[in-house]
């Protein structure tokens, strides 16, 4: 039908601009089949192409736009400048999330399947981004996951991401990296493994803590980190609402429910316990840090009540950490009463399981005993009260 | 008598109507950054462009013109087909990369056979030097010369260099032009 190569050319490029022509939007004025026909005038080496071959081209140009977005999303697709264009004004009318009106058969379905991944990402962002903004929109992320989980029931879900988030802040101290490879498959280990709740407890440390659970914990203090001022209305009402919240968290069950944790997870606990009760003492001594160490004392106390079946577990660090507290202390306080009231408490709880074996314990408690009575001897008459119902080995407290 | 009676009329359009409208034609060989000017003048960014297949076709507005824009690619011998678009056209811009000196001859006998085309006999011209940032970009002056625009006879035309990427230039161009087409009223 074409007398040359150039005819094919012409003909070729009448067409794609008859395409564009018909089906930009920017282009007010059609082109007519008659248009079309007389544009193709005298290509075909001077004379015409056959009427018909053009009409019926022009009439399937005008019913189906070549597109040159290919059907199946396989690899790069292309797109026109105007498409670039459309697509940049209309995303800047748009709001951000783009509705889709279909029925939500297989929503379930695909939250489940992508929930992990989609965990994973915003994990790894969390992790490597400061910019404060992308952090709050890495949080969002993280909720907007936890309530499609809990609308579609989905634990587990919710646990992987509990327990994504506990990571998190573990890689910001760096300190229990190496444990959570042991860590077993249940939840509360898992969770006691990487131990972070009192790991960023110390929110005084001098580098800010990012983590989620940083921030969580700087809930739990609201009332010390708050500047003296005066708070308005608003910041009381957002300060009950954290204090509700975090009580309806029952983050002690943690603690009260230990033990059902395996033994690596619970050193761990511990451990973690007493590290987070130490390291503010080495920069300053302040109520806060006080309060802080009261806190972990009393968890670690708590924790060691509830396991004290298998106490051998405990039985190093603990020691060592009253131990610590009553002979690092220099005034008399509330933290060393509590210290050997607790102390007395997980041994008179250790007779009654044990029939009164251990003899570190003894020691233990020989060693606070001489450090009452020093205390006594300092003026420190309160201690002897909290002393006084032991029994054991510092019932020689000799000041009243 | 025509030209003092355009712009008469174009006057009292002016004075009449909101916002003219003015039929602009931009040509020139590939690669000249015909699509770049389009798309900068229209969203104010530098697109990533690849040679234009079919046309692309914009409405810029600027001072109180609205100029449709019409950005046509393509080798010479498919020029027949562009007729169907020249009528009408009150404006051509022809785009030449000012530091392609090898083909600066092929620029000058498009640029010439198009201002022998009927339909752009009323078309102002607008040469736009582009690619003036790049190291060895002929002068505005050399370009005039080589391109043989003083040898222009019954029509306005203008060279403006600049570039498409930085947008320097564009806007005199269009300044240029403004004042110196017969606008239509839409």
């Amino acid at each position: 039908m074409f007398v040359n190569r150039d005819a094919a050319l012409v003909l070729s490029n009448s067409v794609i601009l008859l395409n564009t022509d018909q089906h930009n939007v920017r282009v007010k004025k059609k082109m007519t089949e008659e248009d079309f026909i007389r544009n193709n005038r005298h290509i075909n080496g001077g004379t015409d192409l056959p009427r018909e071959f053009l009409s019926e081209l022009y009439y399937s140009i005008c019913r189906n736009e070549i597109r040159t977005i290919p059907e199946q999303g396989a690899g790069r697709s292309e797109m026109s400048f105007t498409r670039w264009v459309n697509l940049m004004w209309k995303s800047r009318r748009t709001s951000k999330y783009i509705a889709c009106d279909t029925y939500p058969f297989f929503d379930h379905d695909m939250f489940s399947a992508m929930a992990g991944s989609a965990v994973a990402a915003i994990s790894v962002v969390f992790d490597n981004v400061e910019h404060e903004e992308v952090l709050t929109v890495c949080i969002d992320g993280f909720l907007s996951v936890a309530k499609l989980a809990a609308f579609y029931h989905h634990a587990n879900v919710l646990n992987d991401l509990v327990v994504a988030l506990c990571l998190l802040p573990a890689r910001f101290t760096g300190d229990t990296a190496d444990d959570q490879d042991s860590s077993s498959d249940l939840l509360p280990s898992k969770l006691a493994t990487s131990a972070v709740v009192p790991q960023v407890l110390p929110v005084s440390t001098p580098k800010k803590s990012y983590g989620l659970m940083g921030r969580f914990s700087q809930l739990l203090y609201l009332d010390a980190e708050e500047p003296r001022s005066q708070p308005t209305e608003e910041q009381l009402a957002a300060q009950r609402n954290a204090a509700e919240t975090v009580k309806k968290c029952q983050i002690g069950t943690i603690f009260t429910g230990s033990k059902f944790l395996q033994a690596v997870s619970l050193s761990d606990l511990a451990s973690a316990l007493i590290q987070a009760a130490d390291r503010p003492q080495k920069i300053t001594s302040s109520r806060n840090d006080e309060c802080t160490a009261v806190f972990c004392l009393e968890l670690l106390i708590t924790v060691s009540l509830n396991n004290i079946d298998r106490i051998f577990l405990l039985r190093q660090g603990v020691y060592e950490h009253i131990a610590h507290i009553v002979q690092s202390t220099v005034m008399p306080c509330n933290l060393v009463e509590k210290a050997v009231f607790g102390l007395l408490l997980i041994c008179q709880r250790n007779e009654c399981v044990f029939n009164g074996a251990a003899p570190s314990l003894a020691m233990v408690l020989r060693t606070v005993g001489e450090e009452v009575k020093m205390w006594g001897m300092a003026g420190a008459g309160k201690l002897s009260l909290v002393a006084g119902p032991a029994g054991g080995g510092v019932g020689s407290t000799g000041v009243a | 008598m025509g030209a003092a009676i355009g712009r008469l009329l174009s006057l009292s359009h002016r004075l009449f109507m909101s916002m003219p409208e003015a039929r602009i034609m931009m040509l020139g060989l590939d690669a000249a950054g015909k699509t770049t000017i389009l798309y900068k003048l229209k969203i104010g960014e530098v697109v990533f462009t690849i040679p234009t297949v079919g046309f692309n076709v914009e409405t810029v507005e600027y001072g109180n013109i609205r100029f449709t824009v019409w950005d046509v690619g393509g080798q010479g011998s498919l020029r027949p087909l562009w007729k169907h678009y020249f009528h009408g056209t009150q404006g051509l811009i022809f785009v030449v990369d000012s530091t392609d000196r090898e083909r600066l001859p092929d620029a000058r006998d498009e640029l010439n056979m198009l201002l022998n085309e009927e339909e752009l006999r009323d078309a102002s011209l607008l040469v736009f030097a582009n690619k003036q940032d790049l190291p060895n970009a002929m002068s505005a002056a050399e370009m005039a010369e080589e391109l043989g625009l003083q040898s222009i006879r019954h029509r306005r035309w203008y060279i403006q260099s600049g570039s498409a990427t930085s947008g320097v230039g564009l806007y005199e161009g269009l300044d240029w032009l403004s004042t110196n087409i017969n606008k239509k009223v839409a």
